[in-house]
C-alpha cells in the first residue's frame, strides 16, 4: 500500500462537540433526502435518490464516498453544488446555501466524464470558466498557466478538445475544478479514463491540495484510490448512508477497506444495514 | 449579470460553429440568387419581387437558425452535462439563461444583417434606390425573431424535447400571423362559451402581424400606430421578457 | 403567485395591443378557398408573407397573359393570336385574387385593368378590377384616372383618354403597357415630343418586348 495521508488537525468529530468554537464545516448534510419525481402522461413516479443523509466534512478533510452504481454518490455531490434541490433536510457549504454565489466560489467540481465545448482549446475553456468564476482578467492568464502545468496539459493547451481522449478531458476537468482555487473540491470518479502515469500525477495533485488544507470529497469505484487518499470513508447503499469508516479502520492491513466495503454492500449482508 | 457576457460570447461562438447556422447562411446565398431569378419573371415589378422574396427568405432562414438554436442549445448542454461545469460557478441560473438567449439573439441579428447586406447589394445592383422602409422591415424581422427565440427557449424548458419545442414554435408562429383572422373568428362566435378558449388564446399568442413591417413596406398609413417602431420595440421586449421570466422560473426549479 | 401575476400582465398587455391593433389587409379567409393556389397562399400568409404571395400570383398572371393563346381556324390550321390580344378568360379572376392578397398592389390592378380595357376590349371587367381595387385602397388616385379613361374609350374620345392617362405615365407604378398606349395616342395627336419622351422612358422597362417597341418607335420618330 502506498503512502497514507495524515488527518487534518481539526476533524469534524472533534469539532462537532466543541460547542460555539467549532470550525464551520466545509460541507454539512443534516437529514437530507432527495426524491426524484417524474411525471409522464399523468403518471407520476417517485424514486429515492438519497434518504436522510447526515454527514459533515471538516475543513481540510478528505472524504471518500463509496457505493455501488445508483447508490446516491452523484446525487450527494449534485446537492452540494445546488444542481439538485433537496426534498427535505438542510445542507450548507461553509455555512452557505449550496446554490449561493458564496458557496459556488468555494467549491470546485469535477463531474464524471466531463464534457467540454469541442471547438475550444483547454486554455480557452479555462479562460471561459475563469471569467465565470469572477477571476480578475489580470490574474486569469497566470492561473490558467498554473493549472495547465499542474495537470500536465501545458503541451496541449492550444489543441482543440474535439481531438482529446477521455483521459485528456479528465485532466481538463480537474484543471477547471482547481482554477478558482476553491476551498472544497468535489471529485466524481476523478481517475476514470486516466492512464497509470496520469493516475500517479493525479495523486500528486491531490496530495498537494490536501497539504494546502483543501477539503476534498472523492467519489469513486476505485477503492485503492480512496484507501490511499482519504481520511474517512462514507459508504452509501440505495440512497442511504450505511457505514462510515475512519482511516484507522483500514490502514492496518492492505486491502482491508475493500473487504469492509464488500461486507457492507453485499446483498447477503443487506440485513446488516437495513 | 457580470457573467452574462462570457456566456453570451461563448454562445455566439458556438452558434457560429453550428452546422444549422452555417447551412442557413449558405442557403441564404442560394435563396437570394433564386430571388434574383424569380424577380426577373415579374418584369417591371422585378424590384418589388426581389425585395419581397429576399426579405421573406432572410426571415425564414434566420427563423430556422433561431428556433433550432433555442430548442437545442439548452437541452444539449443539460444532456452533455456542460451545464454542471457552468452552473457550479458563481452565476445564477437566470444569468446563464439570459446569457444564452442574448448570445443566440446576437448571432441571429448578425446573420440577418449579413444576409440583408447581401440582399441590398443585389437590389442596388438592380438599380433599387435606398428607402428607409427597408430598415423598418429588417427591424421588424429582428423583433419577431427575438420573440421566437424567447418563446422557443420557454417551450424547450417546459417540454424538455427539442422536437416538441420546434413544433410548438412553428404552430405559434403561424397563429401569430393569423391574429386578424382569429380576432375575426372570435367576433363571429360572439358571446358564446365556444369563443372563450379562442379569446384566451388570442391574449396569449404573440401578435406577429404587429411587427410584420415587411408586409406593409411603403405603406406608412398601414402601420397601425403613429410610432410603430417604438410600439413594436416595446411590445416585443415586453413579450420576450415575459417568456424569459417564465423560462427563468422553470430553470430555477429544474433538477439538473 | 409572482408567476401568475406575470402571466396575467402578459394577457392584459396582449389584450390592450389587440384592442388597438389595426391591420390594413382583409383576412386571408376572404380569399376564396376554391381559388387557384389557395394552399400556397394560406401557407405564405401563415408566415406573414402576403406581399410575396401576391408577387407569385402576379408572376403567374404575367406568365398566363404572356403566353400566346393558340386556336384553330375553320380549315383545321392552328394559328397564334398576336401579342396581347386573345381571350384570356381568367385574367379578371386572377387580377382580383392578387388584390385579395395585397390590396395595395396597385401595379397589378392597373396592369390587369389596362390589359382588359385597352388590349382585350373588355372594359366592364376592367372597371370591376378597378372598383375592387379602389374599395380596398380608396386613396389610390390612378384608379380614378383609369376609370375615367375607360369611360372615354367607350365614347371613342382619344384626347380625353390622353388627358386622363397622361399624369399616370410619370408615376413609377405605371405599367409599360399604358405608357405605350399614351405614347401612341400622343403620336396620333401630333404631340411628337411628348411621345418621344414617353418612348424613351419605356426603354427603362425590364420587358424586352416593350423595349423593342420603344426602340422602333424612336427610330421612326428620329427618321421623320
Amino acid at each position: 500500500m502506498g503512502e497514507t495521508l495524515g488527518r487534518p488537525s481539526h476533524s469534524p468529530h472533534e469539532g462537532r462537540h466543541s460547542g460555539a468554537c467549532a470550525p464551520l464545516a466545509a460541507l454539512s448534510y443534516q437529514g437530507v433526502s432527495k426524491v426524484y419525481v417524474r411525471s409522464h402522461l399523468g403518471r407520476t413516479t417517485r424514486r429515492i435518490g438519497l434518504e436522510d443523509l447526515t454527514l459533515e466534512l471538516a475543513p481540510g478533510e478528505t472524504l471518500g464516498l463509496l457505493g455501488l452504481n445508483g447508490s446516491g454518490k452523484t446525487t450527494t455531490l449534485k446537492l452540494a453544488l445546488g444542481l439538485l434541490a433537496p426534498s427535505s433536510g438542510e445542507l450548507r457549504v461553509f455555512g452557505h446555501l449550496p446554490d449561493s454565489r458564496e458557496s459556488h466560489r468555494a467549491v470546485g467540481y469535477l463531474p464524471e466524464l466531463p464534457y467540454f465545448y469541442p471547438y475550444l482549446s483547454p486554455r480557452e475553456a479555462l479562460r471561459f470558466f475563469g471569467r465565470l468564476s469572477g477571476i480578475p482578467s489580470a490574474e486569469l492568464g497566470a492561473r490558467c498557466a498554473a493549472v495547465l502545468e499542474q495537470t500536465g496539459l501545458r503541451p496541449h493547451a492550444e489543441r482543440r478538445m474535439a481531438e482529446f481522449s477521455k483521459g485528456m478531458l479528465q485532466r481538463v476537468g480537474l484543471a477547471q475544478a482547481m482554477l478558482h482555487e476553491p476551498r472544497l473540491l468535489l471529485l466524481d470518479e476523478p481517475a476514470s479514463g486516466l492512464d497509470p502515469l496520469a493516475i500517479t500525477e493525479f495523486r500528486a495533485v491531490l496530495s498537494r491540495l490536501q497539504k494546502e488544507g483543501k477539503s476534498l470529497v472523492l467519489c469513486s469505484h476505485s477503492i485503492s484510490e480512496v484507501e490511499r487518499l482519504c481520511h474517512r470513508v462514507a459508504i452509501l447503499a440505495q440512497g442511504r448512508l450505511v457505514r462510515t469508516l475512519e482511516q484507522r479502520d483500514w490502514s492496518a492491513a492492505p486491502g482491508r477497506l475493500e473487504e469492509l466495503f464488500v461486507e457492507t454492500v453485499r446483498p447477503s449482508s443487506e440485513g446488516a444495514w437495513r | 449579470m457580470r457573467a452574462l457576457w462570457p456566456i453570451a460570447s461563448n454562445t455566439l461562438r458556438e452558434q457560429w460553429r453550428s452546422r444549422a447556422y452555417q447551412v442557413a447562411l449558405l442557403f441564404a446565398g442560394v435563396m437570394l440568387y433564386l430571388s434574383l431569378l424569380l424577380g426577373m419573371l415579374a418584369v417591371d415589378q422585378e424590384l418589388r419581387a426581389l425585395l419581397d422574396f429576399g426579405l421573406g427568405f432572410i426571415e425564414t432562414l434566420a427563423l430556422a437558425a433561431a428556433v433550432f438554436g433555442a430548442a437545442n442549445q439548452l437541452l444539449r448542454e443539460m444532456e452533455t452535462k456542460v451545464v454542471y461545469l457552468v452552473l457550479s460557478r458563481p452565476l445564477s441560473r437566470g444569468s446563464y439563461l439570459l446569457g444564452r438567449v442574448l448570445g443566440l439573439a446576437l448571432s441571429i441579428a448578425l446573420a440577418v444583417l449579413a444576409m440583408s447586406a447581401l440582399h441590398l447589394s443585389i437590389l442596388f445592383f438592380k438599380g433599387w434606390a435606398w428607402h428607409g422602409d427597408y430598415a423598418l422591415a429588417v427591424f421588424g424581422i429582428l423583433l419577431k425573431l427575438l420573440i421566437a427565440v424567447s418563446l422557443t427557449t420557454l417551450l424547450a424548458l417546459s417540454t424538455t424535447s427539442p422536437l416538441s419545442a420546434l413544433t410548438m414554435t412553428g404552430i405559434l408562429w403561424t397563429l401569430g400571423h393569423f391574429i386578424q383572422e382569429l380576432n375575426f373568428l372570435a367576433r363571429r362566435l360572439g358571446e358564446s362559451t365556444a369563443s372563450w378558449p379562442l379569446l384566451a388564446l388570442l391574449r396569449l399568442l404573440p401578435n406577429l402581424e404587429l411587427l410584420n413591417f415587411r408586409d406593409r413596406i411603403a405603406l406608412p398609413e398601414a402601420l397601425g400606430t403613429s410610432s410603430p417602431v417604438l410600439f413594436g420595440l416595446i411590445y416585443s421586449l415586453a413579450y420576450s421578457a415575459a417568456c424569459l421570466l417564465l423560462a427563468q422560473a422553470l430553470i430555477r426549479r429544474k433538477d439538473l | 403567485m409572482r408567476w401568475a401575476a406575470l402571466v396575467l400582465a402578459l394577457i392584459l398587455g396582449n389584450h390592450a395591443t389587440l384592442q388597438s391593433f389595426y391591420w390594413p389587409m382583409p383576412p386571408i379567409s376572404s380569399v376564396p378557398l376554391s381559388a387557384r393556389d389557395a394552399t400556397q397562399n394560406i401557407f405564405l400568409a401563415s408566415l406573414g408573407m402576403r406581399r410575396l404571395a401576391a408577387d407569385l400570383a402576379f408572376i403567374r398572371l404575367l406568365m398566363y397573359y404572356g403566353t400566346p393563346e393558340s386556336g384553330e381556324d375553320g380549315h383545321g390550321h392552328s394559328h397564334e393570336t398576336p401579342f396581347g390580344a386573345g381571350h384570356y378568360p381568367e385574367l379578371l379572376e386572377r387580377s382580383l385574387r392578387i388584390l385579395d392578397l395585397d390590396p395595395y398592389f396597385s401595379y397589378a390592378a392597373l396592369y390587369g385593368a389596362g390589359a382588359l380595357a385597352f388590349n382585350l376590349g373588355r372594359p366592364q371587367e376592367a372597371v370591376r378590377v378597378l372598383q375592387y381595387a379602389s374599395a380596398r385602397n380608396p386613396k389610390e388616385w390612378k384608379y380614378r384616372a383609369y376609370l375615367a379613361a375607360i369611360g372615354f374609350q367607350h365614347k371613342g374620345d382619344a384626347l380625353s383618354i390622353l388627358r386622363e392617362l397622361s399624369p399616370v405615365v410619370d408615376d413609377p407604378d405605371c405599367p409599360t403597357m399604358i405608357k405605350n398606349l399614351v405614347a401612341f395616342l400622343n403620336l396620333r395627336a401630333g404631340r411628337r415630343g411628348e411621345a418621344r419622351r414617353i418612348y424613351r422612358s419605356m426603354l427603362e422597362s425590364r420587358d424586352p418586348a416593350y423595349q423593342e417597341v420603344a426602340r422602333r418607335a424612336l427610330e421612326k420618330l428620329g427618321a421623320s
